[in-house]
């Protein structure tokens, strides 16, 4: 009898369900064979003797069944110890793999945690700008509400309040239509007067937003009338800053301008709507001044629990035709336009966050191949050692589980470098990220974040390991046993995968490089837009007077006029001049207004204008060039002639071919002097752009402070460079009065740069990705380049010692790494063209199928590919035939 | 050796609940649990195959157990599965593949525990059917 004890264990030989059978028939018929055959000789039939024995047994099929169960069960449970054990040796194995080799463990790791950190940074913003709900109950039924115009498909923000009102009343499913507007106040009664941030809403913002009050409670629609009560809701942080948390803070005052406001209540820790806002007080509306067609009020809404945004739209839509016939001179062309609030707020950021995070994910993808041509390139040395695994017993799964083991413990390594990165690569990312830029408080490496990281790197273990990991695992035995352990030249299948991979890296590299030449060339369109003024040396900081210290129109001309007269005497300052609505401040007033010697316009169609208030000092300090005519001088006052000054455009479009001097115009606003009188065009100034670099100018008018009376301007002073600053202006306005807090004091240039945020931020990103994927790509061709020549040194060495010049080595090599090269751009500008128009909202007067970009991206990439592979190929040339052919 | 229909439940012989249903004298019912003491008495003398497992029991228990000799083998798998007993195929002596099973060390002890767990139920049982004490309510 000859026994191995256990030897099926050591060799890990498989034991299948159907071997567990075969064993269990064959025990239970040596069994009954034995005893048969030993009734037989003592004397039964051999029939007899079969049943007698069978009898004994018992139910033979009943301990059949009870066997195989029994050994099913033993063979599950050996696979699964099989299984845990495998994954514990794989992983050991692996581990030492790496350790063994160090560099290239590195390299690969750190080309995957470049990756990995910088995707993971962008999805952080991503989700925290565009997919993390907003921080409201039931936040999906909120909704914004603009205008359309029918005509054109454009929207406005600003709405009417009697338009709200009948929105309100009217549709059934929105809950609540709250106006509100953003609004700054000057904080006095507790230390040095301050400047806060506030809105003025016509009904409680937060029973609109589902959001229950801390302390006290909403303001609530009744309160929105022009004597109305003066109450406040204070936002949580004010309240704790302001009143420590005081709880007995409801029924105490709260100076606002000069206006005293009882605190009513105190909204929810959180809550920040619109951004930003510390108190909300009521709007105060007087429809009688501000009516149908003064549009003032942006407007949030909360869907009912049974309606949806489709019923919604379908009833706004028939309200505001409605509203059309009723009123025509004011609500023409306007229908109304509901959106998500999400949506709504991230509107102007979202193409951009996209493109970047797409193009973050190409740099991925670039890292991935990468790493996959580096495996391939490992695999090369490594058949040996998988042909010996083969021959040893290991099926081609399990050496594929090893290698992929192999892999994912790279990505893993990768990956959590990139997390580090990533976590720290952000807050340098948000110092980047422009003010524009909704909710960035939100954003951090958080839950969704680390589960996105984590898919991703599952993801790039799959796509950098299983083309080497497949190729490798496929190593036959006799070939690489033939080829005597000696790394031979590979394939034809190694080298086209490894051409794919190296063709890919360059078509994603030359859409990056050409994106960021676009939005490059873009930019520098956008600073070098001369704006209509000149910004250096001039500084803007803005004064409103509060109405309860400062009553009369009559007051607030004469302090600006005294305010000016004062910053004139400051040594250095050249030019003093005031505006309301400076440009890109953000506040643009669009304003109706009638020409009297022209026949009335059809109803709703008034010209409107962008309408400014100026100090005759204006136009000369910030270089807006009086273009025909004069400009407002000091004898322009209450009780002279009322006068105009226009833009170019205005001037264009409404005196075509004209002379617009001595022209009437009577604009329809109504501001502190209750007298609309018409005015006297006396001169044509150039144009600005009030919005931003990337807006044409709209056509604009001016009407002089002395004769309108604003208790509200913006004061621009042209002073010499270092001369102006805080504290002139802080001593001015002490001796004037006290309690006046200077708002916005910036210089014009870092206010006209700060509308390049946005372009800047996404050139820069863009930037750091391409960069980022061509050095990748270009080491990566580097490294396909030079492993070739390594590869076929014996063979070139012969090629030289035969008589082939230097350069024809170099052409060869060059053609096979710098074909796919040259196909990967060609491909490149194949995907670039065909998503060209993904761009186009963050061009700025470029094209984006612009020939310059796409020519110099090309040029670029061919360089640096002719760089990347020369280097190399070069060093072939150069290889001695006789050393090369002796190591061998 | 008879027939009997009765399968012997595995072994557990701390927990062993003697059943007395069938009282007959002439064949025996195996208590439950005891089948797996006496398998690994027989492969205390050394590696054998099912069938000499039976032979040995029916030898050795003068034929009084009436046992399904299929029986057995539920038993040995369950004692390998535990690590009682180890199996190999080998030659038996008229030279035909068996699977043998031998004892192991587990399994030793195992049989040192059965054997004197049995020692003190059969010697407690002998004390109550001896005692004279009257029952008192």
């Amino acid at each position: 009898m000859t026994r191995i004890p256990g030897l099926r264990r050591v060799f890990r030989l498989a034991v299948g369900r159907r071997g567990v059978k075969k064993d269990i028939d064959e025990e239970i018929r040596f069994h009954l064979d034995v005893r048969t055959e030993e009734l037989i000789g003592e004397g039964y039939s051999p029939q007899e003797a079969e049943d007698v024995a069978r009898r004994e047994f018992g139910d033979v099929a009943k301990y059949r069944a009870q066997l195989e169960s029994l050994g099913s069960r033993k063979v599950s449970r050996a696979r699964r110890a099989d299984l845990k054990e495998g994954i514990r040796q794989d992983l050991s194995f692996a581990f030492r793999q790496l350790w063994r080799n160090k560099g290239f463990s590195l390299a690969a790791a750190l080309t995957l945690a470049l990756g990995v950190g910088a995707t993971t940074s962008m999805f952080s913003v991503v989700n925290g700008v565009l997919l993390r709900p907003l921080p409201f109950p039931e936040p999906d039924r909120l909704v914004a509400v603009r205008y359309q115009f029918n005509s054109t498909g454009e929207t406005a923000n600003s709405l009417s309040q009697p338009d709200i009102q009948d929105l309100q009343a009217e549709s059934s499913s929105l809950r609540f239509v709250t106006g509100y507007t953003g609004t700054r106040r000057t904080l006095t009664g507790s230390g040095e007067a301050e400047i806060i941030r506030g809105a003025r809403v016509t009904q409680g913002l937060l029973a609109t937003f589902g959001a229950t009050p801390a302390l006290g409670r909403d303001l609530m629609a009744e309160e929105d009338a022009p004597d109305g009560p003066r109450v406040a809701v204070l936002s949580h942080s004010f309240w704790l800053e302001r009143f420590s948390g005081d709880p007995n803070v409801l029924g105490q005052s709260l100076i606002l301008s000069g206006v005293s406001f009882e605190v009513v209540g105190v909204a929810p820790e959180g809550f920040d709507f619109p951004r930003g806002a510390q108190f909300w007080v009521p709007n105060y509306t007087n429809t009688e001044e501000c009516g149908r067609g003064c549009h003032v009020l942006e407007a949030v809404s909360r869907l009912t629990s049974s309606g949806s945004l489709e019923t919604a739209r379908l009833e706004a839509s028939a309200i505001a035709s409605r509203l059309e016939e009723a009123y025509v001179d004011s609500n023409h062309d306007r229908g109304f336009h509901l959106i998500p609030l999400a949506a709504a707020q991230v509107e102007d950021s979202r193409t951009a966050l996209l493109v970047l995070l797409g193009s973050v994910s190409m740099v991925l993808l670039i890292a991935c191949a990468n790493v996959a041509n580096l495996l391939l390139v490992r695999g090369t040395r490594r058949r040996g050692e998988m042909a010996i695994r083969s021959a040893l017993g290991a099926g081609r799964g399990r050496v594929l589980t090893q290698l992929m083991v192999e892999n994912g413990m790279l990505a893993a390594m990768g990956g959590g470098l990139g997390l580090l990165l990533a976590y720290f690569g952000l807050d340098a990312l948000l110092s980047l990220a422009p003010s524009s830029l909704p909710r960035l408080d939100q954003v951090s490496v958080d839950g969704p974040v680390l589960l996105f990281t984590f898919g991703t790197v599952s993801l790039v273990a799959i796509l950098f390991g299983l083309v080497p990991a497949l190729r490798l695992s496929r190593s036959s035995l006799s070939n690489t046993m033939r080829e005597g352990g000696r790394a031979q030249l590979s394939g034809a299948g190694r080298d086209r995968s490894r051409s794919i991979m190296l063709m890919a890296e360059m078509a994603l590299s030359l859409v990056l490089l050409l994106g960021s030449g676009l939005l490059l060339r873009s930019f520098s369109r956008l600073s070098e837009v001369d704006p209509g003024f000149i910004s250096e040396d001039v500084h803007r900081f803005t004064v409103s007077l509060p109405n309860a210290q400062y009553e009369s129109p009559e007051e607030w001309i004469g302090f600006f006029e005294a305010l000016e007269e004062e910053l004139r005497r400051v040594p250095g300052v050249r030019s003093v001049g005031s505006v309301l609505g400076a440009p890109m401040g953000r506040t643009d007033i669009n304003a109706s207004f009638e020409q009297p010697d022209r026949p009335p316009p059809p109803p709703g169609q008034d010209p409107s204008a962008d309408w400014h208030v100026a100090t005759p000092g204006f136009f000369g300090t910030m270089g807006i060039p009086v273009l025909t005519g004069r400009s407002f001088q000091a004898q322009d006052r209450l009780g002279t002639q009322p006068v105009v000054v226009v833009s170019q455009r205005f001037a264009e479009r409404y005196f075509p071919g004209e002379d617009p001097i001595g022209k009437p115009i009577l604009p329809r606003v109504s501001f502190q002097l209750p007298e609309e009188m018409p005015r006297t065009v006396i001169g044509v100034v150039g144009d600005v752009r009030f919005d931003d670099l990337s807006n044409e100018p709209v056509p604009s008018y001016y009407v002089p402070q002395a004769q309108v009376g604003a208790d509200f301007l913006t004061i621009m002073v042209r002073a010499q460079e270092g001369t102006f600053t805080r504290v002139v202006v802080q001593d001015i306005l002490k001796g004037m009065d006290p309690d006046l807090p200077i708002r916005d004091m910036e210089s014009m240039t870092a206010v006209v740069d700060r509308t390049l945020g946005p372009a800047r931020f996404n050139l820069l990103l863009l930037g750091i990705f391409s960069t980022l994927a061509v050095v990748m790509a270009a080491v990566g061709l580097y490294g396909v380049v030079a492993y070739l020549v390594s590869q076929r040194t014996r063979e070139i060495a012969v090629r030289m010692a035969l008589g082939a010049a230097s350069g024809n080595v170099v052409r060869m090599i060059l053609s096979q790494g710098v074909r796919p090269a040259l196909a990967g751009i060609l491909v490149g500008l194949g995907i670039a063209f065909a998503g060209s128009r993904t761009l186009e909202a963050l061009l700025f007067e470029v094209e984006p199928t612009d020939g310059f970009s796409y020519l110099s991206a090309t040029v670029l990439l061919l360089m640096v590919v002719a760089v990347a592979a020369a280097w190399p190929a070069l060093r072939a040339s150069r290889i001695a035939p006789m050393t090369a052919l002796n190591e061998e | 050796m008879t027939l009997n229909r009765h399968e012997p439940p595995a072994p557990r012989s701390r927990r062993a609940q003697p059943k007395t249903k069938g009282d007959t004298v002439a064949k025996m019912e195996l208590l439950q649990g005891t089948l797996d003491g006496l398998v690994l008495k027989a492969l205390s003398w050394g590696p054998l195959h099912g069938y000499a497992v039976a032979r040995w029991i029916r030898a050795a228990s003068a034929d009084v157990f009436q046992i399904e000799e299929g029986a057995l083998y539920p038993a040995l798998h369950r004692m390998e599965q535990k690590g009682w007993v180890e199996s190999d195929w080998g030659l038996s002596s008229n030279n035909r593949r068996a699977k043998f099973y031998q004892l192991t060390e587990k399994g030793r002890n195992a049989l040192e525990q059965e054997q004197e767990a049995w020692s003190r139920y059969a010697a407690a049982v002998a004390q109550v059917f001896a005692s004279r004490q009257e029952a008192t309510v």
